[in-house]
C-alpha cells in the first residue's frame, strides 16, 4: 500500500449497539453478558403472534447519533424487512431501515480538517449468536442478542489511509459514548466495523473492484487488515494472474491473513420491502430539539472548557475529557469542591492508582462524587495528609464509607499537636543518635530519614509540615 | 351474556395448540392469550371451541390461478364452526384477509363483519399478511356480531398499528331503515385489478411472515437432513401445503430484484390509488359483491347473505350496523341484486343525507 502508483479507497460500515434498557421491539433486557437465552421472550425468538412495538428510546438514540455526526434527521422514517435465512435470525428476516433511514448526509471532521462524509445512519435489530460445540459437533443458538437495537453508520468511500480509518473510529467512539448512545466496546461486539476496500491507479476516476472485510475486532487489527488487503489487491492487479472478485472476506488476526467468506454474486438479493406491520415514525422539530437538549457536552467542548476556562494542563484535560466516566466524576466532584486543579490531580493521581490496585478499569470506576470531593477538601484543608487521603479514598471507592466518619472512627486525623509531635521527635532522636550525629556533621540526607521515622511513629498521621519545622528546631 | 364464540386456530389461547391450520405448527402450543381472548373472558363470553383454518388463511388467494379448487378450506371452516357451536347462534372470530371466509359465510346464510384496520388487536394472532391481518366476525345474527365487536375492539399497546382513537361503541346516531341505492359512478373503477393486487401483496407478505418457520426453533422439523439447507427445504416442503407454497414462491418472485418495481411497488401504488379514489362524500356505504376492497383499504365492511358487501368509511362501523338492521327488516333496495351486476355502486342513507 506504500506504492505511489496506487491509491487505496475505503468506506466504513459501522454497527453500534444502542444503550437501551430493552430490545428494539419487545421488553426483554438488552444487556450484554447474560446466560444464554436468558433475555428472550416469544417475540424476539421469532414466534408468531407478537406484533412489533417500536422502542422509542432507540429512535431517540438514533436521532442523537445523527446530531453528533452533523446529519440531517428524517421527518418520517420507516422500518423495512430484509429477507434471508440463517439460524441466528429467528424470524427469517431482519427489521432494518432501507427506504427511509433516520439520518442522512452527515460528517465527522478529522484533525486535519478533512471531512469523512456519512451517507446514512439506520436503526436495525441485531441477530442472535451461534455457538459451535466442536466436541459434540452441534451448533447452539443464543437469542439474547436477537432484536437488540443497533445503528449502522455508513460512510462514503472517503478514506485513503489506515490512519484516517483509525482516527474516524476513535472520534466516532468518543462522540457516541459521550452522548450515551452506545458504550462502543469492540471486544464485546457493541461496536463492529466492516471495511469496504478497493485500489485504483492514482488519478483514476473509477473505483476498483471492492472487497468487504469483516470480523475485525480491535482497533489494532484494523491497520494490519487494511495493509494486508490493500497489498493483496495491488499484487493481484500487478501480476494479473487472477481477477479480483467482489466478495466478503474475513480477517484472521492470528495469522494476519484475510480469507474469502462468500462471493457477493449478482444474485444476492434480500427482497427488501416496507414493513407493513410498523407504522412510519414521524419526527418533528420539537422532538429533535428535546433530544439535542438532552445530549451531554461533547468531548472536544469539554476539553476546551477544561483547558481554556479552568486552566488545566492539556495532558490532564485530554485524559479526563477522553473518558466519559472520568469526565462524569470530574464534573461531579467539581460541583462539590470547586478547585479544578485539585480535583484533576486527585483523579489522575490517587483515584486511578487506587482503582488500579483493585483491578477496576477506568471506565468502570463508580464512586460517590460528593464523598470523593470531601476527601479532596479534607486534604486541601490540612485535616488529613495525602497518604491518609489515599487510604480513605480506597475505602470510599470499595466500601462507600463516609470519609469524615471513617477518619473520626479510625482516628486518622492529622496530628499537628505540638506537644504530641515533640514527644515523638524526642523518642526518634534518642533512638537514632548516629543519624543525629551525621546530621550535625552536615549530612542533609539523614534529615528526611528522621522525618520518615517520626511519620512512622505517628502511624502516618502527622502533619509533615509541622514535623519538618519542629524537627529542625529541635536539631539545631 | 349468553353468547359464546368459536375461534379460528390462528387466535392464541394460552396452553392450547395454535396451528393456523398448518402442519408446520401442529405441535405449537400458544404461549399467551390473544388480546381478544383476554377481553372476551373479561366480559364473561364463553369460548366454546377452536376450528382449523385453511393453512394461514391462504385458501382462495389463488383460486383463479389454481382452477378454483382451493376454497375448500374456508367453506369447511364455517361448517366446522357451526358444528362446534351446536344449538347456539354462531359467532366465529377469524382473520379473513382474502375475503374467502366471508364468501363462504354468506353462501351458508351467515353474515360477516370486517372491522376497520387497526381497531381489533392482533396480539396473539398468528400473522399472515400484516397490512391486512384483522380479526373479523362470522355471525348468524349481526346484532350478536356487533356486540362481540364492541368487546374485542379498542386500543391495545401491544399492537403497533392500532388506531389510538379506535371507538368502542357502534351505536348509530340515527338508525334509518330506508337506505336507497343512489346509482353514482365511482370516479375511477379499479375493480378489474383487485385480485391481482391482492395476490401480489398477500403473497409477498405471507412469504415473508412464514420465513420464521424454518425447523430450527419450533414447529415441524424434517426427520432426516444432511445439512442446514436441507433442514430448511425438507422441513418446509414436508410441512407447508400447496396454497402456502405457491404464495411463498410468488412472494419471493415479486420482491426479487427488478421485480420489486415491476410487481410489488406497482401493486402498492395501485392500492394507494384505490384508497384515494374512495371518496364517500355524501354517501355512507359502497355496495358491491367484492370483499377485497375493504381488505385492500383497511375499511370496515359487512357481507350479507346473498353476497352483497357493504363497505363504509374507516371507523364507521355504526353505519354498517344500521345497514344490517335495514337488511334484516327486508329493505329490498338493499337486497335486490338486479341493479348491481357485480360493479361498485354507492348508496346513501337518506336520513343522514339530509
Amino acid at each position: 500500500m506504500s506504492s505511489d502508483k496506487y491509491e487505496v479507497v475505503m468506506g466504513l460500515e459501522i454497527h453500534v449497539e444502542l444503550s437501551t434498557e430493552s430490545k428494539l421491539f419487545c421488553s426483554c433486557s438488552a444487556k450484554f453478558g447474560a446466560e444464554p437465552n436468558e433475555n428472550v421472550c416469544p417475540a424476539c425468538c421469532g414466534m408468531p403472534g407478537f406484533p412489533a412495538v417500536v422502542n422509542k428510546r432507540a429512535v431517540e438514540l438514533g436521532i442523537a447519533a445523527g446530531l453528533v455526526t452533523n446529519c440531517e434527521i428524517a421527518k418520517v422514517m420507516t422500518f423495512d424487512k430484509k429477507n434471508y435465512f440463517y439460524p441466528d435470525l429467528p424470524t427469517g428476516h431482519q427489521i432494518t431501515q432501507f427506504f427511509a433511514p433516520v439520518c442522512t448526509n452527515g460528517y465527522v471532521e478529522l484533525d486535519s480538517g478533512k471531512h469523512i462524509t456519512i451517507k446514512q445512519i439506520h436503526i436495525e435489530e441485531d441477530a442472535g449468536k451461534l455457538v459451535h460445540e466442536p466436541r459434540t459437533r452441534k451448533t447452539l443458538v443464543d437469542f439474547n442478542r436477537a432484536s437488540v437495537p443497533l445503528i449502522e453508520i455508513v460512510s462514503n468511500p472517503d478514506f485513503r489511509f489506515a490512519d484516517e480509518v483509525n482516527e474516524y473510529l476513535e472520534k466516532l467512539r468518543l462522540l457516541l459514548s459521550f452522548a450515551g448512545i452506545s458504550d462502543c466496546k469492540m471486544q464485546e461486539g457493541s461496536m463492529r466495523c466492516d471495511i469496504n476496500i478497493s485500489v485504483r491507479e492514482v488519478g483514476a476516476d473509477k473505483l476498483g473492484t471492492r472487497t468487504e472485510l469483516k470480523n475485525i475486532n480491535s482497533l489494532k487489527a484494523i491497520g494490519r487488515a487494511i495493509e494486508y488487503e490493500a497489498q493483496r489487491h495491488i499484487d493481484t492487479l500487478e501480476t494479473g494472474s487472477e481477477k479480483l472478485v467482489q466478495e466478503t472476506r474475513g480477517w484472521d488476526d492470528d495469522t494476519g491473513v484475510s480469507y474469502s467468506m462468500r462471493e457477493k454474486e449478482e444474485a444476492a438479493d434480500y427482497r427488501y420491502f416496507p414493513n407493513p406491520e410498523i407504522l412510519p415514525v414521524y419526527i418533528d422539530d420539537a422532538w429533535i430539539e428535546a433530544v439535542r437538549n438532552s445530549l451531554p457536552e461533547p468531548a472536544h467542548e469539554k476539553f476546551e472548557r477544561m483547558t481554556a476556562r479552568l486552566g488545566l494542563p492539556e495532558y490532564d484535560s485530554k485524559i479526563i475529557s477522553g473518558s466519559q466516566n472520568l469526565s462524569r466524576i470530574f464534573d461531579g466532584a467539581l460541583e462539590c469542591f470547586d478547585k479544578a486543579k485539585d480535583v484533576s490531580n486527585w483523579i489522575l493521581g490517587e483515584l486511578l492508582a487506587v482503582a488500579k490496585d483493585s483491578d477496576i478499569a477506568d471506565d468502570d470506576i463508580s464512586i460517590d462524587t460528593a464523598k470523593f470531593a470531601a476527601v479532596i477538601r479534607l486534604s486541601h484543608e490540612g485535616k488529613i495528609n495525602r497518604t491518609v487521603g489515599k487510604k480513605v479514598l480506597a475505602e470510599v471507592l470499595i466500601n462507600d464509607v463516609d470519609p469524615e466518619a471513617y477518619i473520626e472512627e479510625n482516628s486518622l486525623g492529622m496530628v499537628s499537636d505540638t506537644g504530641l509531635l515533640e514527644s515523638a521527635i524526642r523518642d526518634v532522636l534518642s533512638e537514632n543518635e548516629k543519624s543525629v550525629a551525621e546530621y550535625k556533621a552536615g549530612s542533609q540526607k539523614v534529615f528526611s530519614f528522621l522525618v520518615g521515622q517520626v511519620m512512622k511513629k505517628t502511624a502516618g498521621k502527622a502533619d509533615p509540615k509541622s514535623v519538618n519545622e519542629l524537627l529542625r528546631k529541635m536539631l539545631d | 351474556m349468553g353468547l359464546s364464540v368459536v375461534l379460528e386456530s390462528s387466535i392464541m389461547q394460552k396452553g392450547l395448540p395454535a396451528t393456523a391450520g398448518s402442519k408446520m405448527l401442529e405441535n405449537f402450543i400458544a404461549p399467551v392469550d390473544a388480546t381478544v381472548v383476554t377481553r372476551l373472558e373479561a366480559a364473561g363470553v364463553k369460548i366454546s371451541g377452536r376450528v382449523d383454518t385453511s393453512e394461514f388463511g391462504a385458501a382462495g388467494l389463488f383460486e383463479d390461478a389454481a382452477g378454483g379448487t382451493a376454497t375448500q378450506g374456508d367453506g369447511s371452516l364455517v361448517f366446522f364452526a357451526k358444528t362446534a357451536q351446536e344449538n347456539r347462534p354462531l359467532v366465529l372470530l377469524c382473520n379473513d384477509y382474502t375475503g374467502g371466509v366471508s364468501r363462504a359465510a354468506v353462501d351458508a346464510g351467515l353474515y360477516y363483519i370486517q372491522p376497520s384496520y387497526g381497531t381489533v388487536s392482533r396480539y396473539g394472532l398468528i400473522p399472515s399478511v400484516g397490512s391486512m391481518d384483522q380479526i373479523g366476525i362470522v355471525c348468524e345474527n349481526p346484532e350478536d356480531g356487533f356486540e362481540i365487536l364492541e368487546i374485542i375492539s379498542g386500543y391495545d399497546a401491544k399492537d403497533g398499528v392500532m388506531l389510538p382513537n379506535s371507538s368502542k361503541t357502534y351505536e348509530p346516531q340515527e338508525v334509518s331503515s330506508s337506505f336507497e341505492i343512489d346509482i353514482a359512478d365511482m370516479k375511477s373503477d379499479y375493480s378489474g385489478v383487485y385480485k391481482q393486487v391482492m395476490q401480489i401483496l398477500c403473497s409477498a407478505e405471507l412469504s415473508n411472515n412464514i420465513s420464521r418457520y424454518d425447523g430450527i426453533k419450533f414447529g415441524y422439523r424434517a426427520k432426516e437432513y444432511k445439512d442446514l439447507n436441507e433442514l430448511y427445504t425438507k422441513s418446509r416442503t414436508e410441512a407447508f401445503g400447496e396454497d402456502v407454497k405457491l404464495a411463498a414462491v410468488t412472494g419471493a418472485m415479486v420482491l426479487y430484484g427488478d421485480n420489486y418495481e415491476r410487481y410489488y411497488n406497482k401493486a402498492m401504488c395501485i392500492r394507494r390509488l384505490i384508497k384515494e379514489s374512495l371518496e364517500f362524500g355524501e354517501y355512507d356505504v359502497i355496495v358491491s359483491k367484492c370483499p377485497i376492497l375493504s381488505r385492500l383499504c383497511g375499511l370496515p365492511s359487512l357481507s350479507v347473505p346473498g353476497g352483497r358487501v357493504y363497505t363504509a368509511d374507516a371507523l364507521r362501523e355504526d353505519v354498517l350496523k344500521a345497514v344490517s338492521k335495514s337488511v334484516i327488516n327486508g329493505n329490498t333496495s338493499l337486497t335486490d341484486d338486479k341493479e348491481l351486476g357485480g360493479k361498485i355502486k354507492a348508496i346513501r342513507n337518506q336520513k343522514s343525507g339530509e
